[in-house]
């Protein structure tokens, strides 16, 4: 008996892993947000439980996801309504989704594929989505200078995040 | 007369969709539009020539390493390398191209086209342990099928027993998209989006080391695509035989072949490559290219009339909504004035006719068990069995070319920009043939454009009133439940279409409790 109570309070212990995915097309101006904040990030983040991931418009997320991920950062454009350069904060249970039928691959959105990972059971302990309402998605690769001028802000803001979750333990 | 539209748009803004018009259950019309505006061109005007590597791969998240490597055999025919390319970078090219096909195929068969013959429901009947099942059972007991709903209800013949094994091979499929990427990143740095293949060649060095490594993951792949892909398609063709002779389309094929197997020749349409390259209509036999026979037309497509019948090196992208009679964003690619589908089927038909023994062998074998003659190749199930042939000859024959790498040894040649230059680069992307074209004036792009494979598939009528490819396939075809057209969608999904670029932004709606805003 007492042999098993310690045994219990002896369980192993790691650093949390971080996954951040920048998604978003690159040549659609705000759109690609989170491609341009994951490349700023990566100058910035020098931690190996940290793993940065520019995901472009990559229809099979999970896949790029690790499984042994603890805590996952996606980086997005979302439109919400609100004023260009709106950032936003919110976990996977705050967002309902209309499904269509799939025709090509592209259809394959970004919370589909984190839904494909609950199913499987392979979803991070947790999820949370950093959103920026976009001001234009036209073709072109610039940022609007509402969306640009918050992207010291949501770096710390993902720093910040990184930083919460690495002082949490995590069971091995 | 009714009409059934099949719009996807509702969920990712802006892509494609099918109306057809139907008459007694019959397909009398089919429009095929793509809703986005490609701009692309406009982005890279003025611009250093060795970006379109970079930015091309961003037209698509699907297909970014085929449009790596068009736009660098673009890039080197341009600089005069095309027939400079060391060894080591060629074959690196095409390990890292055989990669992305491999796991992109599988993704599309099982993650989108298996739904439209498997029943996810049956989840519901597993009494076994295995724990990705039950969690699938858990959510269907739910009513949550997220991933796999809305879908349409009757059609469904698989034995309750083939449509969970089905199932589990969906989950483990994702495992196997994850390795193909892993090995893909061996030689590629990084998946989305490599950054390794350039102008001159590629910038891996080879090592003893990476190439155990990607044999390891190939082998793991090739078990997979031999045991489980290559016999669940076959298993869904013993089910649905009826699918060799629904959606025919045009019966002409264009392929430009793809995997150079040889470096000196700096034709493109000549050059000795692993899948070949040429036209082929229902006789099988093979035609050379003639890259001066492809023109793009506009009639029906929000472009300028004065845009219409040009080559693509001379296309021009000056869009005009609202125009009378278009219906798309998409032009319509023509070859001699005729309508061709691309893809594997095509890349499969030009082995196949120009004799190459093993896919001879594979393309008969499958024939002979269905008692089919090679024009059944011209079908729904024609496009995914050649589509999973096409992986199996292409994973079994890679680990060749691995063997055929010599560390230590250069796989890229340095070059000068020159000032003023004409560029072309064919290759088969996963989805079929794709052409980049470059004009470069000043050290400076003066025009690139881009003819994608699904531009080809889902173009528009032409100048002359014929639809194209998956217009031709639609069309004709007779809906048995009009509520539920599980013959439309089987017929566009066995195109693999993959049309213009994703806009992947969350759009919130309905339920938006607990959205906390960052002030």
């Amino acid at each position: 008996m007492e042999y098993t109570k310690s045994a219990e309070t002896q369980t192993l212990r790691r650093s949390p892993r971080i996954t951040v995915l920048g998604i978003g097309n690159l040549l659609l101006k705000d759109e690609g947000i989170g491609v341009h904040l994951v490349e700023k990030l990566a100058g910035v983040v020098d931690n190996a439980n940290v793993n940065i991931i520019d995901a472009g418009t990559y229809p099979d997320f999970l896949s790029l996801v690790n499984d042994s991920t603890d805590k996952l950062i996606i980086i997005d454009a979302v439109k919400a309504g609100d004023r260009p350069g709106t950032i936003y904060r919110f976990s996977l249970n705050d967002v309902d989704l209309d499904s269509a039928p799939s025709i090509s691959l592209h259809e394959m959105g970004v919370l589909d594929s984190v839904r494909t990972m609950a199913l499987f059971d392979r979803q991070p302990k947790s999820t949370v989505i950093i959103g920026i309402e976009p001001k234009t998605m036209d073709f072109g690769i610039d940022l609007s200078p509402e969306v640009e001028e918050k992207i010291p802000k949501i770096i710390n803001l993902v720093l910040k995040e990184i930083e919460e979750t690495t002082a949490m333990e995590v069971d091995k | 007369m009714s009409k059934i539209v099949v719009d996807p748009v509702t969920r990712i803004e802006g892509h494609f969709k099918v109306e057809v018009v139907t008459e007694n259950g019959v397909v009398k019309e089919a429009h095929s539009s793509g809703m986005m505006f490609r701009g692309l061109e406009i982005i890279l005007r003025g611009r250093d020539p060795r970006d379109a590597q970079m930015y091309t791969q961003r037209i698509c998240g699907v297909c970014p390493t085929s449009h790596s490597i068009a736009a660098t055999l673009n890039l080197d025919s341009a600089f005069g390398l095309a027939d400079k390319i060391p060894d080591n970078g060629r074959i690196i090219r095409n390990l890292i191209l055989g990669a992305a096909h491999v796991s992109d195929h599988i993704l599309h068969f099982y993650h989108l086209a298996a739904l439209d013959y498997v029943d996810v429901t049956k989840a519901l009947k597993y009494d076994g342990n295995d724990p990705d099942l039950n969690s699938v059972k858990e959510f269907a007991k739910r009513g949550e099928l997220a991933p796999f709903v809305p879908r349409y209800e009757g059609d469904y013949r698989l034995s309750d027993q083939m449509n969970i094994g089905a199932l589990a091979h969906y989950v483990k499929a994702l495992e196997m998209r994850r390795k193909g990427q892993e090995m893909l990143v061996i030689f590629g740095g990084k998946m989305p989006h490599n950054m390794a293949v350039i102008p001159g060649g590629v910038t891996a060095t080879v090592t003893v080391d990476k190439i155990a490594s990607f044999l390891w993951m190939l082998n793991e792949l090739r078990d997979f695509v031999n045991n489980v892909y290559i016999p669940d398609v076959l298993a869904v063709a013993e089910a649905y035989p009826d699918y060799f002779e629904i959606g025919a389309g045009c019966g002409n094929l264009l392929s430009y072949g793809s995997f150079d197997l040889e470096g000196n020749n700096p034709d493109y349409t000549k050059r000795k490559r692993f899948m070949k390259q040429g036209t082929i209509s229902t006789d099988l036999k093979l035609g050379a290219i003639d890259t001066n026979k492809i023109m793009e037309y506009v009639k029906h497509s929000w472009y300028a009339e004065s845009s219409t019948g040009k080559h693509p090196s001379k296309g021009m992208t000056e869009p005009q909504m609202g125009k009378k009679d278009a219906y798309s964003w998409v032009k319509a690619p023509r070859y001699d004035g005729k309508v061709y589908e691309v893809g594997p089927l095509a890349r499969i038909a030009a082995t196949y006719a120009s004799g190459e023994p093993t896919v001879k062998q594979l393309v008969d074998s499958v024939l002979s068990k269905f008692n089919a003659s090679p024009n059944a190749l011209f079908s729904v199930l024609g496009r995914h069995a050649a589509r999973a042939l096409y992986t199996k000859f292409l994973a079994d024959s890679m680990p060749e070319w691995l063997l055929q790498l010599k560390p230590g040894e250069p796989a890229y040649i340095d070059y000068t920009l020159p000032d003023e230059a004409f560029g072309m680069g064919l290759v088969d992307g996963a989805r079929g043939a794709l052409g980049h074209w470059i004009e470069i004036k000043d050290k400076k792009i003066a025009n690139y454009q881009c003819v994608v494979p699904s531009t080809w598939n889902m173009s528009p009528k032409d100048d002359n009133g014929q639809p194209g490819p998956v217009e031709q396939a639609l069309i004709g075809t007779k809906i048995k439940d009009e509520k539920n057209p599980f013959e439309l969608g089987r017929i566009i999904r066995s195109f693999d279409p993959c049309l213009a670029c994703a806009i992947h932004v969350i759009t919130l709606k309905g339920r938006t409790l607990g959205i906390h805003k960052v002030r």
